[in-house]
């Protein structure tokens, strides 16, 4: 009965599991630990190593974005891939601006609800728009981050300012003395909820919903035949990927203290999508290497002028085309491990 | 006792009927096979009965209850398994990772549990495994378990399909083409499955083309051509059939 698997040798057999293996889930090695305590302590430090404010602000801003994209990729492990993040990070803005202006609620509660808001705005659109293809949805979403930024424009100009938006936002509250008011002190607020967001990602990968994820996104016809609710997945894929959306917007919000919808165009969308596409979805420090990387190129390339969006444009083509699994996946080719159903 | 009653269904696409107006009874413990040329509407009838396709019209009941235009997860649940004519898997995980996503269901841990890798949640996953671990000791590819699904040769993937079915401890299993496309070798491992399913008291609906392979494992047959039922019977009976011979080889 075992005839064909038994024909593998022993040698052949080994061999097979040694170089293609399947998805693999982040282990917690000590040589990890080390390393990430050593990134930790650099960040921590990084304040005063770049004295600059203008490249502190750059890190800031990259810091912000990367919330929004580390959600993208959790989505994207479903299969959708939304082009309505920046969207949902204008919710989350408004939502956060609103609520500490004209109710005086605080920073730290109101981020809090700036995510939930969003989040529950995702799972009402979501829950009837990733019903359909994924090259559907990619459209639906589109069309559903403009109308939120259109929403935003048209609708209760006196409650949302209309195209001038909302200004003078107050920056945070003070939290046990320290006022976050400076740049350096807005660097380890984002700091810490790039920190949080990679903590969720990263427990998502080593979990088993990982696996549900890209089993759902492999066959989803063959997840449902397993009694898997293909939908309620994908919604609370895209739940958690507005939500992070939201914090990011709220965050956005009280560091530029001014927020209109010209912020939140498709071009941050297509943005976001770059950042997570370039950095790799394949692991959950994917999309904080792609935004750090187009990021820093861009600033790079800004003397070019309007010239800059092509050079971002060709740099995100040549990515693409040489490492489709994003810069992430770099180490591996020199390993010479190359995971051969990575197509 | 009858456990899966296809009452009149058709199936519309367009002005063509896929499936007209067919009824067949699947009883308890029987192995029943689906035969008919190509285009007959088979895998239509399957994609009914798994929820896949809504009937345009009929019902289709299951331990008495009607589950026509019940959605996949919804049918799956209920015990009605299936496997897909070519082999689908979830190519990019690993045999394991694919016998523990088919295993899903049998476990107790929510979100929240998972991702905040609470200890109930540890245990859940090393219970899993282990029940993984068994299933494919039944089909026979525990050596490969830590192989990607999509490098697996052609029998292996129909037995990794198989296995993942039989993880839903079905009540009825759905077999698109099992052996298409094997060796006669091949066949031979993959009804040694078969036979052994039936063993465990799972109830199978199969379509096969290969007819030895039919002949060798049904006890009943069912024969569609153009989306309808022209015979029903015992092996025999079907094969000395007029209008099975002729809608196989025509006049």
């Amino acid at each position: 009965m075992m005839k064909k698997m038994t024909n593998f040798t022993q040698q052949e057999k080994k061999m097979q599991m040694q170089t293609i293996k399947g998805k693999e889930r982040p282990r917690i090695t000590p040589k990890r630990v080390v390393l990430t305590l050593l990134i930790f302590a650099l960040m921590l430090l990084l304040p005063k190593i770049i004295s600059n404010e203008y490249w502190l602000h750059v890190i800031i801003g990259t810091g912000i974005v990367s919330i929004t994209v580390i959600g993208l990729r959790i989505l994207m492990q479903t299969g959708p891939v939304s082009f309505a993040q920046a969207g949902f990070m204008a919710v989350g803005g408004y939502t956060s601006a609103l609520l500490v202006m004209k109710l005086g609620i605080s920073f730290w509660i109101s981020l809090f609800f700036a995510g939930i808001v969003a989040a529950c705005v995702g799972c009402l659109l979501g829950w009837p728009a990733l019903r359909l293809k994924a090259d559907y949805f990619f459209l639906v979403s589109f069309c559903m981050g403009e109308v939120i930024r259109l929403f935003f424009n048209f609708v209760g100009v006196d409650l949302f300012g209309g195209p001038t938006g909302l200004a003078s936002i107050p920056p945070p509250d003070p939290v046990l003395g320290i006022e976050i008011i400076s740049k350096t002190s807005f660097f380890y607020l984002v700091f810490l909820f790039v920190c949080l967001a990679m903590l969720l990602s990263h427990s998502i990968d080593r979990s088993r919903i990982a696996t549900i994820f890209s089993a759902i996104k492999d066959r989803d016809d063959l997840a449902a035949s397993l009694g898997i609710n293909v939908i309620k997945y994908k919604v609370l894929a895209f739940g958690i990927s507005c939500f992070l959306a939201g914090i990011s917007g709220a965050l956005y919000a009280h560091y530029y203290t001014c927020i209109s919808p010209t912020c939140f165009t498709v071009t941050q969308s297509v943005n976001t999508l770059a950042y997570t596409v370039v950095g790799g979805i394949g692991s959950f420090l994917g999309p904080l290497l792609g935004t750090a990387f187009l990021r820093v190129v861009g600033e790079l390339v800004r003397t070019f002028g309007d010239y800059e969006v092509m050079v971002a444009g060709v740099a995100l083509i040549l990515v693409v085309k040489g490492l489709p699994k994003g810069i992430i996946s770099i180490p591996s080719y020199f390993r010479g491990s190359r995971n051969l159903n990575g197509k | 006792m009858i456990l899966l009653n296809i009452d009149g269904i058709t199936k519309k696409f367009g002005a063509l009927a896929a499936v007209d107006n067919f009824s067949c009874d699947v009883i308890k413990g029987e192995c029943h096979a689906l035969i008919g040329p190509n285009g007959a509407g088979k895998t239509t009838t399957f994609n009914m009965i798994a929820g896949y396709l809504r009937p345009t019209k009929g019902k289709i009941f299951f331990n008495g209850e009607n589950i026509a235009g019940l959605k996949p997860h919804v049918i799956a649940r209920k015990g009605i398994a299936r496997t897909f004519q070519i082999r689908v898997l979830f190519d990019s995980l690993s045999v394991l990772e694919n016998m523990m996503a088919a295993c899903h269901l049998k476990s107790s841990s929510v979100f929240i549990d998972m991702v905040f890798q609470t200890r109930h949640s540890h245990e859940e996953n090393k219970r899993l495994e282990q029940l993984s671990l068994e299933l494919l000791e039944i089909v026979g590819l525990s050596d490969f378990s830590e192989v990607p699904a999509g490098t697996l040769g052609h029998v292996a993937q129909g037995k990794l399909g198989l296995g993942m079915a039989l993880a839903m401890e079905p009540q009825v299993l759905l077999l698109d083409e099992p052996v298409s496309g094997m060796t006669p070798s091949e066949t031979e491992e993959m009804l040694h499955l078969i036979k052994q399913t039936l063993q465990r008291g799972i109830t199978v609906l199969l379509v096969e083309h290969n007819m030895k392979a039919v002949m060798s494992v049904a006890d009943r047959i069912t024969v569609l051509d153009f989306g309808q039922k022209i015979a029903e019977g015992a092996p025999n009976d079907i094969i000395n059939n007029p209008d099975v011979i002729k809608a196989y080889l025509g006049e």
